[in-house]
This record gives structure tokens, C-alpha cells and sequence, in this order.
């Protein structure tokens, strides 16, 4: 009973940061959004209270739950006015203009996510990582009533916490979420990669939505979804999934808004790239990434304000967690290279294992092969249009990003070669959605989607 | 006024003219129905034969959804632990037994991964109950301590409890034990 209401307030909290944003999200959106965006913000509020020694307990979360959604509500009415819910006749339109496909699409979608929901819920979390870091973090952490000061965390007790890689730095999305619903009286923590990916999916389909015919968008969101490995790995407790929603749902809103320039998609993506570095710490690929080409968007409009707003909203999570991790001594033995050095086999491992990735169509289904068929087949509309030009540099300098953080660290604890074969493939996660999107709202398949809507859908 | 009157009279029939002729062709016609249908078979043929029966990546997704649909319905009524045990087999059910036969506040002294999965002989085990957060998930309040922190921190001073794994652990009690069981759990001291 605790565990649902504190949901449902994870969940009031994310529309209502989406109603602070902007008025112009779909209720596909707006739902989609509510419970990453929500639960974010409650991580954040657990790690303040955390921070200034107030005990994590049923009560105090659930209290700083609803003060904030009270505060939310203040700010929503003040700034925004309470008609920014309004529930708009626009988004009746797609039902009525329904086709068959559209439909069955839909439909496929619910059951594949259905069956990936009841997975999730009914299997505990038994994965390596899982038990040997983050759900047992969460767990002791809601035991212990603080995640700074957790038994685990002293090094008395636990004189290996320090040692290059440790969990002690992980970023605290996972494990603080995870914390929130132990403290709720769940048995698991599953409740939490279950509810992301269902409202990953929603959201995804959303924002495809706004860019895209809602056939294509469908079709689109079913390939993405079961794209194998990463359907596989959204109903464990890892974090690769969850960043992946974050880090691509940012590029996606970030590449909208340097479409259509509707301001709310812009700060959307820069919480969700937040969000992204609050879950991983090598999130900041993908702020880099976008901060680049806004930079370069920002010196061809000659304005930068709105350049620094994203900034800065992207980096204040990572900025609240270091300040956290140095005040409670939440540090490792460094494992980065920091200087400039050439190591050609290590470059060439890269290269290599990106490419064994990028190809390896088992993982990822046919995501990359679709994506380059669409680059390809839009390469005239690219370069004299510059259609999705600014979306395909961020997808790109994030793939160059990663390689430049895997190239300068240093794996005293296992082979690159390993780390590329299995872990590189869950770094790719990110890849999946944001290639999907990139092929879907292409010039050519919009093209495409509006005559399937016009030889299909209802007039 | 009367300009105006006539004016609007004569165009209310143009007026609605098109509109008839939109509501002659919205909604749900023959055609659209046909064309829906073929497409809606067009498409389920496309993703049963060349997504799911082609494409081995998108094969094996779908049947793991389905397969594990089976399991859930199948052992439906099966309660949160049971379920840690059918992923976690013998590891979880020894973890638990150490967890029925210790007190809360008890430091427990946990074997090496060799001692799990000694060389040469059948692993029982799955997982990895020697690692110290592994562990820790289902023991906790309990203590957790592995060999190689023995003397390294103020905590191995106050073991309570040393877990015996395939026989291996009997060397940290500080008496002899006359019947050596292969899996359990001792106190470090022996008993007044």
C-alpha cells in the first residue's frame, strides 16, 4: 500500500516538473516523463535529506515527498496556471484518424512490454552487479537510514570499499530508488527497472510522436523495445538500461528543439541529461556531446543563453553529487589515465570493439543496420537541408566520447578486451533508442510516414 | 438587411456541400477497411517470418518473453524467496540457513571463493556467495567478514560465527569439532 502511494507521488511529481517546463507536452509525453523525471527528483531530495543527517525513513521520504509536490503545485499554479494540464482535444486526433496498423503496432507493443513487466516484477534481482553493488546498496542503505554513513561505506568494516571501481562512487540514481522503495516495504527492488522501462517506452513513443507519423512512431518504439540484449537487460537491476533511457530520451529532446525550437523540449533534455549523469558518471559523454553542438548552434544564431541554461541545468545533478561524495568521503583510487598519451593497440582494441558491437546484429537486433541504411538514404536531405545533421553529430560524438573514456581508463582490474566484450555492449544501450529515433525522423521516412498516414488512417 | 439575409440563404446549400461530401467519405468505409486489413496481414507476415523467424536476435527476445510468461504463470503463487532460490539455487538456501541459525548482531566469518568452488570437484554453488556484498544482501543485519580482511580490520577481531563451506572453515574455530559436517555454521568460541 506504502509502495503504491509512494509511487503515484514519484509520478505526480514528474507531470508536475513537466507542467513547470512547458505547456506543450503530449499526455503521452507528460506521462511517459512522469516517473523517470519523478524519481529523479526524489533521489535528489533523499540525497539532500541524507546530506543534512535527517534519517531516511518511510516518513521523512514520503513527507519530502509531498512538500515538494505542494511546492510543485505553487510554482505550477503561479507560473504556469493550472490550464497547462488541460487535457487538449489535438491528442484525440490520432484516434480518430486511427488505422488498422497503427493499432496492431500499439497493441504489440503493450504485449511485448507486458510480458517484459511481469518478468521483471516476478524474478528478484539475481544478477552479479545487482547483488554484489547496487540493489545491495539500496537495500542496506534503507536499512541503515542513510546512504553517506552506510555500513558498507566504512572502510573499517569494509576496507575494500576504496579500491579502484568501487560501488562507493557509483552514481546514486540506482541505488538511492532503490532505497526508496525498501524503505516502502517492497521485497525487491524490481518494482523500479520495471516501471522505467514501461515508462520508457510511453515516452519514447511520445516524443517519436511530435517528429513523426504515428504508424512509423509505433514501429519504431516495437523495434527499439525488443531490441534483444537490451530488452534482456531492462528487467535486471543494472544501471546500463536506466541511463540509456535518460541519455537517449536528453539527445532525442534535445535534437527536437533544434527542429521546432519549442523552448520546454529544450530544458527536457537537458534534466534528462542530468538525470543521465545522476544514474552513470560516464553520463557526461552525453552532455558533452550535446553541449558541442549547441555550442556550434549557439555561434551561428550568435545567442548563448539559452546554450548556458542547458549547461547548466545538465551538470546540476553530477555538480550536487560530487559535492556529496566530497563531503561524506565517497571516493575510489583513481583508474583514469589523466594525461595525454598514444597507445595505438589500445586505440586499435577500441576501434575494433566498437565495430564488433555496431555489427553484431544479435544484440541489438537491426537497429545499426537500420540506422545506416536511413543515413544513407538521407545523406542528400543532410547536407542540403541539414536534416538531422545536429542529432547525427551528437550520436557520433557521444560514440567518440565513450571511446575516449574507455581509451583513458586504466583496467587494472580486468583486460580492455573483456571490458569491450561485455561491458561495452551494455554502454551501447544509449545507442539503440537514439539511432531508432535518428532513422525514424529522417527526411525520407517522414516522407514515408505521411503516406502511410494518408493511404491508411481514417479521414 | 435583407441583402445580407438572402445572400446568407443562398450559401448555406454551397456552404454545406462539401461537408457532405467530407462526411460521405470520413469514417469507416469498404475501402478503408480493405486496405487496413491487407496491410495489417502484410505486416504480421513480415514480423512473423522476417523479424521473429529470420532475425535470431529478435527470435530468441520474443521466445524468452514467452518462455518466462510459462514460468510465471507456472509457479505463480511462489513467495519472494523461493523465487531468490530458483535463480540462486544452493547459494540462497545456504546463505538463509546461515541467516535461521545466527542472531542479528552476529559477525560471520565467510570462506574464500575456493572454498564455494574447490578445484577439481562439482560446483553446487551458482552466483558469488564469497563476495562480501553478495553476501551481505541476504544476510544483513548480520556482519559479514572474508578471509582476506582477516587482520586487516578491527572487525575481524570480533567474529561471532564462522560459515563452513565443503568442509573448509573448521580452521578458524579455536576448538576441535568431533563430526564434521561439510556445510555449516559454528560459533567461533565454543560454547560455555
Amino acid at each position: 500500500m506504502l509502495i503504491t502511494l509512494g509511487i503515484i507521488l514519484v509520478c505526480l511529481n514528474g507531470i508536475l516538473i513537466t507542467a513547470l517546463v512547458g505547456k506543450q507536452f503530449s499526455w503521452t509525453e507528460r506521462i511517459g516523463l512522469s516517473f523517470p523525471l519523478g524519481m529523479t527528483l526524489q533521489t535528489v531530495i533523499m540525497a539532500l535529506l541524507d546530506w543534512v543527517h535527517i534519517p531516511l525513513t518511510a516518513t521523512s521520504v514520503l513527507l519530502a515527498g509531498w512538500i515538494i509536490l505542494a511546492l510543485l503545485l505553487f510554482l505550477m499554479w503561479r507560473y504556469r496556471g493550472i490550464d497547462t494540464l488541460r487535457f487538449t482535444p489535438a491528442m484525440l486526433n490520432d484516434l480518430k484518424q486511427a488505422n488498422l496498423v497503427w493499432v496492431l503496432l500499439l497493441l504489440l507493443v503493450g504485449y511485448c512490454e507486458y510480458m517484459n513487466f511481469s518478468k521483471c516484477i516476478f524474478f528478484p534481482p539475481s544478477d552479479r552487479d545487482s547483488l554484489a553493488a547496487f540493489d545491495t546498496l539500496g537495500f542496506v542503505a534503507a536499512h541503515d537510514h542513510t546512504y553517506m554513513r552506510m555500513s558498507l561505506f566504512d572502510a573499517d568494516y569494509n576496507p575494500s570499499i576504496h579500491r579502484a571501481g568501487g560501488s562507493i562512487a557509483y552514481a546514486p540514481f540506482v541505488q538511492l530508488s532503490y532505497a526508496y522503495v525498501y524503505l516502502l516495504g517492497a521485497e525487491t527492488s524490481k518494482a523500479i527497472p520495471a516501471l522505467m522501462y514501461l515508462f520508457f517506452v510511453i515516452a519514447f513513443y511520445g516524443i517519436l510522436r511530435r517528429n513523426t507519423g504515428k504508424t512509423l512512431a509505433a514501429l519504431a518504439t516495437l523495434f527499439m523495445m525488443m531490441a534483444p540484449e537490451m530488452l534482456a537487460f531492462s528487467s535486471l537491476s543494472g544501471t546500463n538500461v536506466m541511463q540509456a533511457i535518460f541519455a537517449s530520451l536528453g539527445i532525442a529532446y534535445t535534437a527536437s528543439w533544434l527542429r521546432s525550437r519549442r523552448d520546454h523540449e529544450l530544458y527536457t533534455g537537458a534534466l534528462l541529461l542530468g538525470a543521465n549523469m545522476w544514474c552513470r558518471n560516464e553520463g557526461v559523454v552525453f552532455i558533452g556531446a550535446a553541449c558541442v553542438v549547441l555550442l556550434i548552434d549557439c555561434i551561428r544564431r550568435k545567442s548563448y543563453r539559452k546554450g548556458w541554461y542547458f549547461t547548466g541545468l545538465a551538470l546540476l545533478p553530477a555538480v550536487i553529487w560530487f559535492a556529496y561524495m566530497k563531503t561524506g568521503g565517497l571516493y575510489t583510487e583513481g583508474m583514469a589515465i589523466t594525461h595525454l598519451f598514444w597507445d595505438g593497440e589500445k586505440a586499435g582494441d577500441i576501434v575494433n570493439g566498437f565495430w564488433a558491437l555496431f555489427t553484431n546484429t544479435l544484440y541489438y537486433g537491426w537497429t545499426f543496420p537500420v540506422f545506416a541504411l536511413f543515413l544513407a538514404g538521407n545523406i542528400w536531405f543532410m547536407i542540403k537541408g541539414r536534416d538531422n545533421l545536429p542529432l547525427l553529430g551528437m550520436i557520433v560524438l557521444s560514440v567518440l566520447f565513450y571511446g575516449l573514456v574507455i581509451y583513458h581508463v586504466d583496467y587494472v582490474w580486468d583486460s580492455i578486451r573483456n571490458v569491450l566484450a561485455y561491458s561495452s555492449k551494455r554502454f551501447f544501450f544509449c545507442f539503440v533508442p537514439m539511432c531508432w529515433y535518428f532513422a525514424a525522423t529522417t527526411r525520407i521516412a517522414r516522407r514515408g510516414a505521411d503516406y502511410v498516414e494518408r493511404y491508411l488512417s481514417l479521414k | 438587411m435583407k441583402n445580407s439575409s438572402a445572400k446568407s440563404k443562398k450559401q448555406t446549400p454551397t456552404k454545406n456541400k462539401p461537408v457532405t461530401k467530407a462526411q460521405s467519405s470520413s469514417g469507416i468505409t469498404a475501402s478503408w477497411v480493405v486496405k487496413n486489413l491487407v496491410t495489417v496481414a502484410i505486416v504480421l507476415f513480415l514480423l512473423n517470418k522476417l523479424v521473429v523467424g529470420i532475425q535470431p536476435g529478435y527470435n530468441w527476445a520474443y521466445n524468452m518473453l514467452k518462455g518466462n510468461q510459462e514460468i510465471i504463470q507456472h509457479y505463480a503463487h511462489t513467495t519472494t524467496d523461493q523465487r531468490f532460490e530458483m535463480k540462486l539455487g544452493l547459494a540462497h538456501v545456504y546463505l538463509r540457513y546461515l541467516k535461521e541459525n545466527t542472531p542479528p548482531d552476529a559477525v560471520i566469518l565467510l570462506p574464500s571463493q575456493k572454498a564455494f568452488f574447490p578445484e577439481g570437484q562439482e560446483r553446487i554453488f551458482s552466483g558469488e556467495p564469497f563476495n562480501k556484498l553478495w553476501a551481505t544482501r541476504f544476510l544483513y543485519p548480520r556482519r559479514v567478514i572474508i578471509p582476506t580482511e582477516l587482520g586487516k580490520t578491527p572487525w575481524s577481531q570480533k567474529i561471532t560465527h564462522v560459515a563452513i563451506v565443503n568442509g573448509i572453515g573448521y580452521e578458524y574455530l579455536d576448538y576441535d569439532v568431533e563430526h564434521k559436517a561439510a556445510h555449516t555454521v559454528l560459533p567461533v568460541h565454543p560454547k560455555p
